[in-house]
């Protein structure tokens, strides 16, 4: 065993320790296929707080299929993965989260929305792509899914939560 | 006091106690900052924010949590918006940002969202009507001020205040 005169002091030194324990990261708490809705009940709990409130980090998609893989939808240019944060107060509140939206064709309004509700909560994910005083509902595009599928929801694939670290925590 | 024979060396040890003072968080700098019972504001000064010791100023990226309701968050009627944005020169305007629906009873368009303007952060809703096909004129914005609940700075960890 060898000695090794330090530049901090002992007391540096415990700060450091206590400090590294309070380092928060994106840490993945859920993965999976959820089409529109997820109950918070199927998400970890945070360490930190004891429940599941707390600042997260959603990633949603189109379609089923691995996130890096994009096929071509009825609207041009297909979609991606989609990422959006939302921050959860309380288990019981309504949250919104940010929002990704832009102007399509014909007028139409497109929006991609996050939201939280429900007395047991739920993170919902979804298109609210129509505006119905600009065209009737049979005129305003839809999004057709890889698999053939219109749909107004998009699926949930990962949530993550800015939280500390715990052994074995995916970050 | 205990002797431990660390897989780490003095240097290796040092090294990792300045890195860890070299890390970033996103530290609560105004507001309830987790407590209960604090009273929201529709604006809130940037002078009133804790300064980051490490620069001295207030710049940086921010987390703006706000809320339509001055009621505590815990509150089931009040709804959580997060917003983030961006200070680089205190005397600057900076947009943060928003969260945009559509009501789907009424197809009105809104647009909340957090930004900064003349040294002071602000929460907002933007309610807005387009035009119908028919070509009545149903265009209108309602602006709506929101109240602030807490402001997060993204920060060195030893620059904790």
């Amino acid at each position: 065993m060898s000695s090794y005169s330090s530049q901090f002091t002992g007391l540096e030194l415990e700060e450091a320790i206590d400090q590294a324990t309070k380092i928060k990261q994106w840490v993945k708490v859920w993965e999976g296929v959820a089409l529109g809705s997820l109950n918070l009940k199927e998400i970890k709990i945070n360490p930190d707080t004891n429940d599941r409130v707390g600042l997260y980090k959603v990633i949603g998609k189109h379609d089923a299929l691995p996130l890096d893989y994009v096929v071509p939808t009825n609207h041009k240019g297909g979609f991606g993965a989609v990422i959006n944060f939302i921050e959860l107060r309380s288990e019981k509140n309504h949250s919104m989260g940010t929002s990704t939206s832009w102007i399509a064709e014909m007028n139409n309004v497109g929006i991609t929305s996050l939201d939280v509700n429900g007395i047991d909560g739920t993170i919902n994910l979804s298109w609210s792509q129509e505006n119905p005083r600009v065209l009737p509902p049979e005129e305003t595009p839809k999004f057709e899914g890889a698999d053939g599928v219109v749909r107004t929801d998009l699926y949930i694939r990962e949530l993550w939560r800015y939280q500390t670290v715990q052994p074995g925590d995916k970050i | 006091m205990a002797d431990y024979n660390s897989p780490w060396t003095g240097l290796e040890i040092d090294q990792g106690v300045y890195d860890i003072g070299r890390v970033k968080n996103f530290m609560c700098v105004w507001g309830a900052c987790g407590e209960e019972n604090f009273l929201p504001s529709t604006c809130v000064s940037v002078n009133l924010l804790k300064k980051n010791p490490e620069t001295g100023s207030n710049l940086g990226i921010y987390l703006v949590v706000y809320s339509d309701l001055n009621v505590n968050l815990n509150n089931n009627t009040a709804t959580t918006n997060v917003g983030i944005l961006i200070i680089t020169n205190e005397s600057q305007h900076a947009g943060g940002s928003s969260t945009t629906w559509i009501n789907d009873a009424t197809g009105q368009i809104h647009t909340a969202f957090v930004h900064y303007e003349g040294h002071q952060f602000k929460a907002v809703n933007h309610i807005q009507e387009l035009r119908d096909r028919t070509g009545n004129v149903i265009e209108d914005t309602i602006k709506e001020e929101w109240y602030i609940h807490s402001i997060y700075r993204y920060q060195n960890l030893q620059a904790t205040p």
